[in-house]
Parts: C-alpha cells; structure tokens; sequence
C-alpha cells in the first residue's frame, strides 16, 4: 500500500495485525466519502473547524501508519494562523485539498486490502 | 474495575488486590480502540469520548491510571486532568496527543500530568509505561505500607508509655489506702481511665467488698464474681473477662476487641491486680497491728495500774505494821509482862517488821521492773 506504512502501523498496535487491519478499516469507513468541513472563505470559524478536524485526523493517521496523510495534517496545522492574508489563505485552501485527496487515497488503499 | 475511593488507603488496597484500571478519554474512537486494543490483555480499560463523563465516572469509581487526549471538544484534556487531580492527586494522569511541542508538554506538566505521549505512539512502548507505573504504584503502596507499620509502631509505643504511666500511678496511689473500699476505688479510676467498665470483689481477712464501675455491685454481679473467684486465673465469658488474683477478682466488662490493645491491657490488669492484692494483705497487717497495740496499750494500763496498786498496799502494810509496833512500844508496860517477856515481844515485833520491810523491798523491786516493762511497751508503741 502506497499511501500506508503497515511496519509504522504495527508499531503502534504493539504487532497486532488483527488491531491493525480492525482498526483501517473502521477508519476507511469513517472517512469514505467524508464531506469535510469547507474552507471557502478561511474564516475564523472554518479555520476553527478545519483546525479540529485535521488535528484529529493528523494524530489518528499517524497512529495508524498513514503517516503521509499525517505530515499533511502537520503542515496544515503549522499554517495556521489568527490572520490569514489573502496569499496565505490560497495556501490554506490548497493544503486543505491535499489532505482530503490523500485522504481519499488512504481509503481506498485500506478498502482495497 | 478497580476501584479506590478518595485517598492513598484505598488506592494502594485496589493496586494491590485487583486488576487495575486505565480510563481513557479521546473524541476519536478510533484511537480509543486502538488503546482498549493494546492495553485491554493486560488491564481493565474504560473508555470515554467525552471527558466530562471521564471524571464523573472518576469520581463514583476511581481508575488507577487515567490517559487522556489533549484537544477535546467537551473539555481539554488538560482540565480534565486538573479535575482528576484535585479528586485523587495520586493518581497518574498520561497525555496522549499530536501536539507533542515543548510548551504542550510544559503545560501537560502544569496541569498536574504524569507523562506525555506524542502521537503515533509506539504500542510496545506504551505497555512497557504502563507496567513500570504500576510498578511504582506498587512500590508506593509498599512503601506507604510500611510507613503506616513504622507510625502504627511508634504509636503503639508511645500508647504503651502511657498506659504503663497509669499502673505505675495506680502503684503510687494503692499503698496509701487504708480500706478495701478506698483500694476498690482506685482500681476503679485507674479502669477510667483505661476507658473500661469493671466490676471487682476484695477478699481480705477483715471482710469482702462488692465494687464496680457504677458504685454498689448488683447482686447478679456479686453473684458472677464470686462464681468465678475460684475458676482461672483469666476466664473468659461472651466477650467479658474475669481476672482472678490472691485477694483481688476484676470482671471487665468491655475489653476492647483490637487484640494488640486488648494484649497489653490484660498485662497491665494482672500487674495491678497483683499489687492490689499485696495492698489488701497490708491493709489486714495493719489492721493487725492496730488490736496488737490496742491490747499492748491495754496490758500496759493495767500493769500500771496493778503495780500502783501492789505498792500502795505494801506501804500501807508497812507503815501500819511499824505504827502498831510503836503503839505496842508505848503501851507495852501496861501489858503486865515481865522485862524478859516484854523484850521477846518486841524483838519478835521487829523480826516481823524487818521480813515485812525485806517483803516490801523486794515488791519495790518488782513494781520497778513492772514500770520499765511498761515504758518499754510504751516506747514498742
């Protein structure tokens, strides 16, 4: 699987391949088709709830071995700020995409196992 | 689950006798299964996707160790913590978050945690943080254990002085008393202050005494004394205990169940009633000596007054005797007698007065020796 690091998952399920596999695919189902919370305009709000989803997301990809899709989550976050200029705003809205595309990725590399 | 109530008592009693329990609170449940599923083989885990529902159940069933994500919807993780905290402070509180930078862990810290584990965590790692807390729970518990021995000790010790303390007033006090009566009445203080109720019987020479706690023995009570005066030297009877010394039988009728307490206070009982006997012998030898010097006192008087007496009649006897030989003296020539007749007279009247006077000598002597005999017992007294 491209987008998953199974040795990286494993380690943190303690080698536990049942955990593993349990736990990908309840995460596969959680996110197939996850209409995330928009980031059209970057306000304050939709960077709060943007904030909150991509630090959840971030911590429980790592977990998990999708360690890619976690480093996105990492940028995202450290973008983030109280005043977004209008440049830094297209770059929010530009990471937010990749996320979700990495995310898409992810669940379908854990649907396909 | 494991449960302990407030304090380190309870927490070391589930530490050591149960499972233990690892509460966990994290919005994401994904990562809630993930640690129920390292962490469930080996303790009991209850998990929490909301942490305000983590510390109400804190609080009715403390955990043993509680993890705890950071960035929660309901509540921070931190305050979270905090309330964990101020509820049970022995606790171990965990972090386990994404945000992982110096000033998240500084803040963890604040908040009262116990470690902090950045996301993703490795499982291994984990299971071995958990075995090494628990560890030092143990550890702690033992140690706390210990501690309370080394107080529950020093305690017992300086209990002991005290009650040691009292026997040995109860020693100065029991000497001075001069009656069975008062002698129960300082056994009965003592017995106060030792926190026990009692009833006793005093069995002398003089006579036997009924006493208790409340004052006059009931007859029931006089009964059960004295039934069990002969039995052993401690007999025991639906929880009440009977001390039977040479003189002395105590009924206690609330020995205290601690049986270290119980222990000590059956030596102290024994070592007063002991001496409390030895106070009645003295009591009866004084009251001995006291009709020995009544009849010396008597003896002495009457001596006296025998020899007073004795030597009043000699005197008497004496000068009556030498005034009727000097009256015959006078009238002797009227008693137409010849001269050698007359002479015989008067010498056997003289030979009469020289044994009287000899008699009356020697009856001196006596009543002498009669007085410093009664200066003697005068001076025993």
């Amino acid at each position: 699987m491209n987008t998953i690091d199974i040795k990286a998952g494993l380690l943190t399920c303690n080698n536990n391949e049942v955990l593993l596999r349990k736990l990908l695919k309840k995460f596969a189902i959680k996110y197939d088709d996850f209409d995330a919370d928009t980031l059209d305009t970057c306000s304050k709000e939709e960077c709060l709830k943007a904030e909150t989803f991509v630090h959840n997301l971030k911590g429980v990809s790592a977990n998990l071995g999708a360690l890619n899709l976690s480093r996105h989550c990492e940028l995202f976050l450290q973008s983030l700020k109280n005043d977004v200029s209008e440049e830094e705003k297209a770059g929010l809205k530009k990471m937010y995409q990749e996320i979700q595309q990495e995310l898409a990725l992810v669940v379908i590399d854990i649907e396909q196992m | 689950m494991l449960n302990y109530s407030r304090g380190i008592e309870n927490f070391i009693g589930c530490v050591q006798m149960e499972k233990i329990t690892i509460f966990v609170a994290d919005d994401e449940e994904i990562n809630l299964e993930l640690l129920e599923g390292i962490l469930g083989d080996t303790y009991q885990v209850k998990c929490f996707l909301n942490p305000i529902e983590c510390v109400n159940a804190f609080k009715l069933t403390p955990a043993d160790i509680v993890l705890l994500d950071v960035s929660m919807p309901e509540q921070s993780g931190l305050e979270t913590c905090r309330q964990i905290k101020a509820f049970e402070d022995k606790c171990p509180v965990l972090f386990i978050s994404s945000k992982a930078a110096e000033q998240d862990r500084l803040a963890g810290y604040d908040a009262g945690g116990y470690d902090y584990i950045a996301k993703p965590f490795n499982g291994n790692e984990l299971l071995a943080k958990m075995a090494k807390i628990v560890k030092e729970l143990q550890r702690n518990a033992e140690v706390a254990e210990e501690k309370e021995g080394i107080t529950a000790a020093f305690m017992d010790a300086i209990t002991g002085q005290g009650e040691q303390g009292l026997v040995l007033q109860f020693a100065g006090n029991v000497f001075s008393v001069t009656n069975y009566l008062d002698l129960a009445k300082t056994i009965v203080e003592t017995c106060d202050q030792f926190e026990i109720k009692v009833s006793m019987l005093i069995e002398g020479k003089q006579n036997c005494v009924y006493w208790s706690s409340d004052g006059e023995c009931s007859p029931m009570e006089s009964n059960v004394l004295s039934l069990l005066r002969n039995t052993q030297r401690i007999y025991e009877f639906n929880g009440r205990f009977q001390f039977n010394e040479e003189n002395v039988s105590l009924l206690v009728k609330n020995m205290p169940e601690d049986e270290a307490i119980a222990g000590r206070l059956r030596d102290h009982i024994l070592l007063s009633l002991r001496m409390a006997s030895s106070c009645v012998d003295s009591i009866d030898a004084a009251s001995s000596n006291i009709l020995l010097i009544k009849q010396i006192k008597e003896t002495s008087d009457q001596l006296l007054s025998a020899e007073k007496s004795v030597r009043d009649s000699v005197f008497t006897s004496l000068s009556m005797l030498t005034e009727q030989i000097t009256r015959i003296e006078d009238e002797i020539q009227y008693f137409a007698l010849s001269h050698e007749q007359e002479d015989q007279l008067i010498a056997s009247l003289h030979a009469a007065l020289h044994v009287t006077s000899e008699s009356s000598d020697r009856t001196a002597t006596v009543c002498d020796q009669l007085n410093a005999l009664v200066v003697k017992l005068n001076d025993t007294l």
